[in-house]
């Protein structure tokens, strides 16, 4: 447990590092891992760490979106820190897009976010595949109030999956309608580099 | 060397916050009491008064006025007097733990509501935390450890400060509301006899504080942890602590009143809480400790129907060799009940889907519609229908 929180400490000190000089062009497709492309719609600052890619504009602690890029069987949500701790959920293949779900919701509430209440669990095309989407409320630990959604699939036994999340009060629906075009322009399966590989511009 | 430092200096300091404490006697807490700016003890409560306002925003607050209000009336029956001076906050933890703070604070924590069976049980847990408050306990401690190290106080501070970034329930900050120091066993025995005390006279039922603690100690033996509880981590409970207080209990039962459980007060006020605690419990996936405390809200018999479906999400989640037909067997005792939540169906037909029994898995999905047809989920359970057709 500790070893995974010093993990999440650094991985989030590196993406906060990142964040400040990489950038995304907001008219190139980017590829995500392997198994997608997105087109960014606007300019975001980003940074990508083992097996997640993150975007923001405003900053993370006020909203993100990641990019979880396969989550394979018997993995968390953020890589393989589960194999060794049974308290933190794993993915299975065979889970329902409930299940899934849960999943997610039990991960972020691992990592910090208190009273995660998901709604609104729908079928939702992940490019051409078939996938889901809920959306979400949350509190930060110190109170504040946050919203977030959660677009995904499972391909080739992998989780694809975008989450988004934010302070509820303007950064959220700030980028709501750009992250609502990110996910409709996903398009499976392109030529896309190795996993964590996200095109940047300096 | 140097850069093992900080973490030896560390060691040598947690190893003498551990060491047994040499107990400096004070007068009680009177009712109404608050210590001179010029002492000491203000500045402890200074201390948790600054604790106190980020509990107040804190994302884990439970602010339910009538779940409040129960668990305050509760700590008032058993305070009395006191009651004035207790703030009561109810926190979405999942773990078994109350705590006192010297300045009047009182955290009680969900897990522990979802373990207490009755207001007996409840009403001694916060019996005994009453006890170190009366007895200023955390003074005590705070002055021995300030005569131990000076940088023990800064450690404390930072500890309280800081918590557990990235981890879901900020325990550690938490646990610094009056309960970082480690209660010396003379202070823990004197809480043990005040609780037991305050309970009894207030009519409660004292036979009920071994029988908790029992329960505790058998989830603890199926929990991978090897030491499972914030609570009894500051609190020892040894098998001669029970012995003792059951002891007492015995030669007290007789003088209890005549609602000395009040097991209907507590499933009452805990009634529309008590799925979103199982939830919050099987979220943490210490599926042992969760097994023994499924078995044990069984047998108290009330909820059967509530209590089998989060028996069947137990097996569901857990996802061990048989546990795909321990759930539907679970899910199946629960629909015998008409407090089985709608989602039983729902579940019932997840596990049917799974299974490849399409066609009861669209009567359950069905079912679950019937019974919430305005359901948040309606549409992905219509594409599963769709799938199964």
């Amino acid at each position: 447990m500790r070893k995974g929180l010093i993990s999440l400490l650094v991985a989030l000190a590196l993406i906060a590092v990142g964040c400040g000089r990489l950038q995304v062009a907001g008219t190139e497709r980017v590829a995500i891992g392997r198994a997608y492309t997105v087109d960014p719609q606007i300019e975001w600052s980003a940074a990508s760490q083992g097996n997640r890619d993150v975007w923001t504009v405003d900053g993370l602690t006020l909203q993100a979106v990641h990019f979880i890029k396969g989550v394979r069987k018997g993995w968390t949500l953020l890589g393989n820190r589960g194999a060794q701790n049974d308290e933190w959920p794993t993915f299975d293949p065979g889970m329902t897009p409930h299940e899934s779900l849960e999943f997610i919701v039990a991960s972020l509430s691992r990592f910090g976010l208190a009273n995660v209440e998901p709604y609104g669990l729908r079928p939702q095309p992940f490019g051409q595949a078939q996938g889901f989407r809920f959306d979400f409320d949350f509190l930060y630990p110190d109170g504040l109030e946050g919203r977030g959604l959660a677009a995904g699939a499972v391909i080739d036994d992998r989780l694809q999956l975008i989450l988004y999340v934010g302070a509820r009060q303007h950064y959220f629906p700030e980028y709501l309608d750009e992250v609502e075009a990110i996910i409709a322009s996903i398009e499976n399966g392109a030529d896309a580099e190795g996993p964590g590989n996200v095109v940047l511009h300096e | 060397m140097y850069k093992y430092l900080p973490a030896l200096m560390l060691t040598i300091l947690c190893t003498a916050c551990g060491a047994p404490a040499t107990r400096e006697e004070l007068p009680d807490a009177v009712p109404g009491y608050t210590p001179d700016k010029s002492t000491d003890e203000a500045g402890l409560w200074m201390h948790m008064d600054l604790m106190e306002e980020q509990i107040k925003t804190s994302g884990q607050l439970v602010r339910d006025p009538e779940l409040n209000r129960y668990v305050r009336d509760v700590a008032c029956r058993v305070t009395g007097p006191y009651c004035g001076d207790l703030r009561v906050y109810i926190m979405r933890v999942p773990h078994f733990n109350a705590s006192m703070a010297p300045n009047g604070v009182l955290l009680v924590w969900t897990g522990l509501l979802l373990r207490a069976t009755n207001e007996a049980q409840l009403a001694y847990v916060l019996s005994h935390e009453a006890g170190h408050y009366l007895r200023r306990h955390s003074l005590q401690m705070w002055r021995d450890t300030e005569r131990k190290s000076s940088l023990f106080t800064v450690l404390n501070v930072i500890g309280a400060t800081i918590g557990v970034p990235g981890y879901a329930y900020d325990i550690a900050q938490l646990s610094a509301i009056g309960g970082t120091l480690k209660f010396s066993r003379d202070s823990e025995r004197e809480a043990d006899r005040l609780g037991y005390e305050l309970s009894t006279v207030a009519g409660y039922d004292p036979r009920q504080a071994p029988l908790l603690w029992e329960a505790l100690v058998k989830e603890s033996e199926a929990d991978d942890d090897s030491e499972p509880w914030i609570f009894f981590s500051t609190h020892p409970h040894t098998k001669e602590r029970i012995a003792t207080l059951s002891k007492l209990a015995e030669q007290a039962a007789r003088n209890s009143g005549d609602d000395a459980l009040g097991e209907e007060r507590y499933a009452k006020a805990l009634a529309p809480w008590r799925g979103m605690f199982l939830r919050d419990e099987l979220q943490q996936r210490r599926f042992g400790r969760a097994e023994v405390l499924l078995d044990r809200l069984i047998a108290s018999g009330r909820g059967l129907g509530e209590l089998y479906y989060y028996q069947g999400e137990l097996y569901r989640l857990r996802r061990a060799d048989g546990d795909q037909e321990k759930a539907q067997q679970a899910y199946r005792q629960a629909l015998r009940y008409q407090d089985a939540p709608p989602e039983t169906h729902r579940e019932l037909g997840a596990v049917y889907m799974q299974s490849g029994a399409a066609q009861q898995a669209r009567a359950a999905f069905q079912r679950y519609l019937q019974l919430r047809p305005e359901a948040e989920d309606r549409e992905m359970i219509r594409a599963y229908m769709e799938q199964l057709s």
